[in-house]
């Protein structure tokens, strides 16, 4: 989850918010005997921070020698063979200084280990990295990352709007994307345009990083560009205001608009379809924007699609799975100090009467397994598709202090409130920890991509008006039990 | 008639300024107010008026108004666009109806007094007054000239028999489980909907009987206007929803994970259904959207099968568009609160701006706005006042003051603020009605000055523009005003005199120490919060059976349960008796 979270981050950053790189001063052997002792508190820090709040902590040496590994993987020394003991041996961030002397880059490395800022960041990262292989991994954030994932996660981006690559043929930068609502779409950006142009100065040849440089900066500021249509020689001057632009974490079925969807799924009956793609501090915004929209196309059941669903924030869950639910206990979540937070349903509810499925998979991330498990608990909703990989577990940005940054830590485990015990298998996913999809359907690797890929032609604000919907097992098996279920009320009702 | 029985009647009723009319006096306990005239009156008394109900007549042309602080009637030429005349009717005036047969009703909640005012062809006479109770704050007419009052801290709605054109009188009175503000007489005339002051306690009284049918709540507090639907279906009322587990970071509050400020319907038939299921058919719409928050909506009128709903905290009229679940906003005078319809009109009382804003419904657009007179120089309490009820004081307009501690006083739920220090242990909102007394400030007792502690909940609960000196010290000037919560009613004076001894006895006023009934220190008395603190410092006592909760977390719904359910440092096997006694006690404060 890190890695996607962290990919996420890089891809946002290159849109709308690099930052500056402040150039680091050359250090004489003073200054970097200085630097060296600051990483070794800093890493001292995040090992202090590890230990107090992550539910499942390795040994501070095991993380130190981790460290200190990076650094020398980075400058492609062997590892000492006495590392480890010497290592082992560490009792105070003092005595870690002396070893990291020894490990830190000088000049000669320089070239590849890059700045000495690089350096700190590695090994930061390096301490947190024993668990790579894990989905919920852990990573180190520096001021800067803070302050753009804090953006990020206040879905507060600020800029010009555009997702942009770099067009090698043409030599210039290209817009994939410009979001409906931004100010480049507003001031008439096409997809695919080229930019030749940012404030009057040509961008011929210049590296990708750099555009984006030109193109950032603080909200309300003005910026020029001049685009073109690939093949084409005619040119436009498009002037606009850096503003807000906030991303929508819910979609429909099949977009009709930039900013319209619809949300049927299903030509034959009244079934409405919903995804999200992140579960985010927007979400029940969202949520309660679309209601309407779904209701007056005249849904009667609901599609919830969380199949590649991200997240992290457990409140936002619990503010996302109240939404479908009108009583109740959520969840339950239990931290490193013993601590229990209980979260429940208040007796309001979007959807209200509709019979919902939601659909799984194994790329449904933590929270979105987190909503799709309340919602099987509390017998709200039938879950279809297959058992997500990962658990039930939180995971928290904490903050270093005097803002040096923030490490993403494993904080701590999700509790279903009663886990539904419908069969043997649900039973033993839910000691383990898993969610249980009520009806097991699988999806081959390509039906998964097809659909995969119709969910981001969607996405576009410009999607092919006459584009056919993939093949898609786990959709049709939900739209079959809610079909189902409406017939049921149906004959209820006509009795 | 002289110009020197015109000014004996000014004298005799206070008047504020009215000038150059006639009177037509009946007695000394009555004054008249002409109301048709081609000279626009002086309004040079600077004065705070607060006009907070509105009552239009004559198909729009009229208007009027009950101002607040002046406790007086506003009389307007709506076409003319000025005031024709302002009388004096009471001290500190809390609504304003209309009586049917040319009849206006006001209640007044200083004296405890209802008047009625008559309209004749070209007067306005105050005719009776009769005492009602303590804190009437809303009136409301009914079938068959009854009318009814909300008594806020008395817990009671009085019905009224208007039938005796000379001397209204009191038919029953009937006690309400909560403080109750807004009324809504139902289509009928027998029964009536009374809303929670503070929480979100609905009932449902029978008028005619004197019966309470039903109480029941909905999710939300400060419910602020009641209205029927166009096809008279639906209960509209605007409210307020706090996510009392949801911290109150910046961007939660910017994208309404923390305060929902929004109207709700509820089936019309399920709410005269003692057994139906309230929110059966419930839905609560949001109305504020990304950038713009929807503060404190209050009084609501539908005109046409559309809505418009005041937003009085960020001074704006929400109305309902064609897409649906979209809210475009008209901009009006400071804090619109009550509305009034008439014939294309919609009319909003700008309490803060002494105007009345005309609405063209049909067009949505701004006719114009009507001056009440013109304001003084404000003191600083005044303005703290202003501040406290202004949602600029939060990021992007979400929530004022008053939305969690809605008029001073508590909405008896939990907030996870990081008043305590962090997040993750919710804590129940104190009432501030009195708070000057009560230092030191937060639960964890940390702020030994009240300043601090107003600067610190705008800062990182409210996340708005960093205040300045200025501001936080008209607000906390303005706390200083505000007094605590009168006792409940006790009926039975020996008990509570036994109680007080039982006080003594059992050392509660070792942390509880009167006059204040409370105590600087932190204790620990058996409580923990989720974060694992342990030491609270004591709430005042004044007032304390006011609260809607009880404890840091509220884990305590009523008083009794304070004792009963928790016993708090009262042992289970103490006799029920000397517990009822030390309630009767507590609730005397």
């Amino acid at each position: 989850m890190i890695r996607h979270f962290l990919a996420f981050s890089l891809t946002l950053m290159l849109i709308v918010a690099v930052q500056a790189q402040t150039p680091t001063p050359r250090s004489d052997d003073e200054t970097r005997s200085a630097r060296i002792d600051e990483a070794a508190r800093q890493a001292w820090v995040i090992t202090d921070l590890v230990l107090e709040n992550d539910i499942d902590p390795p040994a501070r040496q095991e993380m130190l020698l981790h460290g200190l590994k990076v650094l020398l993987r980075q400058k492609k020394a062997k590892t000492p063979a006495n590392l480890a003991k010497r290592v082992s041996t560490v009792t105070s961030a003092e005595r870690f200084a002396s070893v990291l002397a020894e490990v830190w880059p000088n000049e000669e490395d320089r070239q590849d280990a890059g700045s000495a800022e690089k350096t700190e960041h590695a090994l930061f990262n390096g301490l947190l990295d024993w668990r790579t292989n894990e989905k919920d991994g852990i990573g180190y954030l520096s001021p800067q990352d803070v302050k753009r994932q804090e953006m990020i996660a206040g879905n507060r981006y600020v800029g010009t709007g555009i997702q942009i690559r770099k067009n090698d043929k043409e030599k210039l930068t290209q817009i994939v994307v410009p979001f409906p609502g931004g100010p480049a779409r507003k001031a008439g950006a096409r997809p695919g345009d080229l930019i030749v142009e940012v404030n009057g100065e040509s961008m011929e040849g210049v590296p990708l990083p750099k555009v984006v440089e030109r193109l950032q900066g603080e909200e309300g500021t003005k910026v020029s560009m001049t685009v073109r249509q690939p093949g084409e020689s005619e040119k436009r001057l498009l002037e606009m205001v850096r503003s807000i632009i906030p991303f929508s974490s819910v979609q429909g079925y099949r977009r009709t608009g930039e900013e319209s969807w619809s949300f049927r799924c299903d030509r034959r009956s009244a079934i409405g379809y919903l995804s999200i793609d992140e579960i985010k501090v927007n979400t029940l915004m969202d949520l309660r924007k679309v209601e309407p929209q779904v209701r007056a196309e005249g849904a009667k059941a609901l599609v919830l699609d969380l199949r590649f669903t991200m997240g992290q924030d457990t409140g936002h869950a619990a503010l996302v799975a109240d939404a479908f639910l009108d009583d109740g206990v959520l969840f339950r979540v239990h931290d490193n100090h013993g601590r229990t937070k209980e979260y429940k349903a208040d007796r309001d509810c979007l959807f209200r009467g509709m019979p919902i499925v939601v659909l799984v998979s194994e790329y449904t991330g933590s929270m979105g397994a987190v909503v799709a498990a309340a919602l099987q608990d509390r017998g709200r909703a039938i879950v279809v598709g297959e058992m997500p990989k990962t658990e039930f577990i939180v995971t928290t940005l904490v903050h270093l202090p005097e803002d040096r940054g923030a490490v993403l830590l494993r904080t701590g485990r999700v509790e279903r409130s009663e886990p539904a015990a419908s069969t043997e298998q649900h039973r033993v996913a839910a000691a383990a920890n898993h969610l249980w999809p009520d009806h097991r359907v699988a999806i081959d690797r390509k039906e998964a991509a097809a659909v995969q890929e119709w969910r981001q032609q969607q996405q576009s604000p410009e999607p092919k008006a006459d584009a056919k919907p993939p093949a898609d097992p786990q959709l049709a098996k939900g739209i079959d039990l809610l079909r189902q279920a409406l017939t049921k009320d149906e004959k209820k009702d006509k009795q | 008639m002289s110009k020197k029985s015109t000014w004996s009647v000014l004298l005799l009723a206070g008047s504020l300024m009215v000038f150059g009319f006639r009177f037509s006096v009946f007695g000394t306990n009555r004054n008249s107010l002409p109301l048709a005239e081609n000279r626009k009156p002086k309004t040079e008394n600077r004065v705070l008026r607060q006009p907070i109900a509105l009552v239009a007549a004559d198909e729009g042309r009229r208007l009027f108004v009950a101002n607040r602080r002046t406790g007086t009637v506003s009389a307007l030429d709506v076409e003319r666009g000025w005031v024709i005349a302002e009388t004096t009717v009471g001290r500190r005036l809390a609504d304003l109806a209309d009586g049917g047969d040319g009849r206006l009703l006001v209640v007044d909640e200083a004296t405890g007094e209802l008047a009625v005012l008559t309209r004749g062809k070209d007067s306005l006479t105050i005719g009776a007054r009769l005492r009602v109770g303590e804190a009437p704050v809303s009136v409301c007419r009914l079938a068959r000239s009854r009318a009814a009052v909300a008594c806020l801290w008395p817990r009671q709605l009085v019905i009224l028999d208007l039938s005796e054109s000379t001397q209204p009188r009191i038919y029953t009175t009937v006690s309400l489980p909560f403080a109750p503000r807004k009324l809504l007489a139902l289509p009928g005339g027998e029964k009536i909907v009374v809303a929670d002051a503070f929480g979100g306690r609905l009932a449902v009284v029978d008028v005619e009987h004197g019966i309470v049918e039903s109480v029941r709540s909905v999710p939300g507090h400060n419910i602020q206007g009641l209205a029927l639907s166009a096809d008279g279906k639906q209960l509209l009322l605007t409210q307020q929803l706090l996510a009392e587990d949801t911290p109150t970071r910046a961007d939660d509050i910017r994208w309404g994970n923390v305060m929902t400020n929004g109207v709700r319907s509820l089936s019309l038939a399920d709410v005269l259904n003692p057994k139906a299921e309230l929110l059966r058919h419930s839905r609560l719409q949001s109305l504020g959207a990304f950038l713009r928050g929807a503060a404190d909506p209050s009084g609501l009128a539908v005109v046409d099968d559309r809505l418009f709903i005041a937003l009085a905290g960020t001074d704006e009229i929400a109305y309902e568009a064609e897409t649906r679940g979209d809210w475009p906003r008209l901009r009006v005078g400071h804090r619109p609160t009550a509305l009034a319809t008439a014939k294309h009109r919609v009319f909003v009382a700008n309490t803060f701006a002494d105007s009345v804003t005309v609405i063209d419904s049909d067009k949505r657009e701004i006719v114009t706005e009507i001056s009440l007179g013109p304001m003084p120089e404000r003191t600083p309490a005044e303005r703290g006042e202003l501040l406290f009820f202004d949602a600029r004081l939060s990021v992007e307009g979400w929530m004022s003051c008053h939305s969690c501690h809605s008029d001073g006083h508590t909405i008896g739920l939990r907030s996870d603020t990081l008043g305590d220090g962090s997040y993750g242990a919710p804590k129940r909102v104190p009432t501030l009605l009195g708070v000057a007394d009560t230092a030191p400030w937060a639960w964890n007792g940390s702020m030994t000055r009240l300043e601090d502690q107003v600067g610190k909940s705008i800062e990182t609960t409210m996340h708005g523009p960093r205040p300045t000196k200025q501001q936080i010290a008209d607000l906390t000037a303005y706390l200083r005003t505000l007094a605590p919560p009168p006792p409940r009613l006790v009926r039975d004076e020996e008990a509570a005199q036994r109680g007080e001894a039982v006080f003594r006895a059992r050392g509660c006023a070792r942390c509880h120490a009167p006059p204040s009934y409370t105590t600087s220190r932190t204790y620990e008395v058996g409580l923990e919060d989720e974060m694992g603190k342990k030491e609270f410092n004591p709430p005042s006592l004044r007032g304390v059976a006011q609260g809607g909760s009880f404890f840091h977390d509220g884990r305590a719904a009523t008083l009794e349960d304070v004792f009963l359910r928790h016993h708090h440092q009262v042992p289970a096997d103490v006799p029920r008796s000397e517990v009822d006694d030390l309630l009767a006690f507590l609730k005397s404060l």
